[in-house]
């Protein structure tokens, strides 16, 4: 199989942008969900709660690897369960359930100009102990729709836990 | 009036993608996905049974009326839903609910080397008579056994599966 080099030379610049996952993650036994404290040093939304997540890179693609060859395309099959399973790791330290429920999404265009596709997911706690990954997070609670009223959020987290947990007890184990 | 745009001077070019977006389209009353004829003059699957589906672009969203303007970041809420309305009234000429569901993602490199983002998803068909265009010339509304006779794109039976079983 010849490696092929991911490149951006022959594309069409007006459909490029970056592409971030985040993942509201449901601990089914008591009905609550992670929420994490951002560092007060980081530059956006500093000191604020926030779920896991984070930015696809081309390095997460294993060209050598396709899971599935469809002509002259190669695939990578379960991207964005790949980049939830690691992004929770890392800045959690949990294992999250690869079967995901997708919230909503949002596109936003950064102050460099950047255009965003965010896609927000929930998923089910499997196991491991928190610990918010340092230099990003400070601290880390397990809510339900009513206690994360008490915290200062990044906008829309709260209405996302609260999906999470009715999408949960609809469909519970 | 706007004083922002979109550029990509700024960007780190390692964590640029196109994303796609193809959509299974659910009949709930005789419980059957729509497929799609690829024309026979496409590049890439050419004469391919496919779902419909198509790449975001700048154009998609107006600067100048963000739904949310967040310290200099210009929000647009629910662009999925919105890509998905558009491509299916596209491709298709018919109309699918808003509720979308996530049947599953494939990071994909395209022949000219382009790394893709595709999310598939599921909706309900609400209405409306099939009228394939925009790259498609023919249409059917198959369930899992009847995908297996038509010359499909790899995978997309699986999908139709998956659907099914995610609306019964």
């Amino acid at each position: 199989m010849q490696k092929r080099e991911i490149s951006i030379d022959d594309a069409k610049r007006d459909k490029l942008f970056y592409f971030v996952a985040n993942v509201v993650i449901y601990r089914e036994e008591d009905g609550r969900c992670l929420i994490l404290k951002r560092d007060e040093r980081e530059k956006v939304h500093p000191g604020r709660w926030a779920v896991p997540g984070g930015k696809l890179e081309w390095s997460d693609l294993p060209t050598d690897k396709p899971t599935r060859i469809n002509g002259d395309v190669l695939d990578f099959e379960d991207a964005v369960e790949d980049l939830l399973v690691r992004e929770s790791k890392e800045e959690a330290n949990v294992e999250v359930d690869t079967k995901l429920h997708y919230i909503n999404s949002v596109a936003f265009v950064r102050p460099d100009n950047v255009p965003v596709v965010l896609v927000k997911f929930a998923a089910r706690y499997v196991g491991g102990d928190v610990v918010p990954e340092k230099g990003g997070f400070t601290d880390f609670a397990w809510v339900n729709a009513e206690e994360i009223k008490k915290y200062e959020c990044i906008d829309g987290i709260p209405e996302e836990v609260e999906e999470t947990i009715k999408h949960f007890k609809r469909h519970s184990l | 009036m706007s004083k922002h745009r979109i550029g990509l001077s700024h960007a780190q070019e390692d964590k640029l993608f196109y994303f796609v977006t193809t959509i299974v389209v659910y009949r709930e009353s005789d419980q059957r996905c729509l497929i799609l004829k690829r024309d026979k003059n496409e590049k890439v699957y050419p004469d391919k049974w496919a779902f419909p589906g198509g790449r975001l672009s700048w154009g998609d969203f107006d600067l100048a009326k963000p739904d949310v303007d967040d310290g200099g970041v210009l929000n647009f809420n629910n662009p999925i839903e919105d890509h998905v309305s558009e491509i299916i009234k596209n491709k298709a000429g018919i109309k699918v609910d808003t509720r979308v569901k996530y049947l599953e993602s494939v990071f994909f490199v395209r022949e000219d080397n382009t790394p893709s983002v595709l999310v598939r998803f599921a909706v309900n068909y609400t209405g409306g008579e099939v009228t394939p265009k925009n790259g498609f010339t023919d249409y059917k509304w198959v369930n899992e056994n009847e995908i297996s006779s038509y010359n499909h794109i790899s995978g997309i039976d699986l999908d139709i599966l998956k659907t099914i079983k995610l609306f019964s």
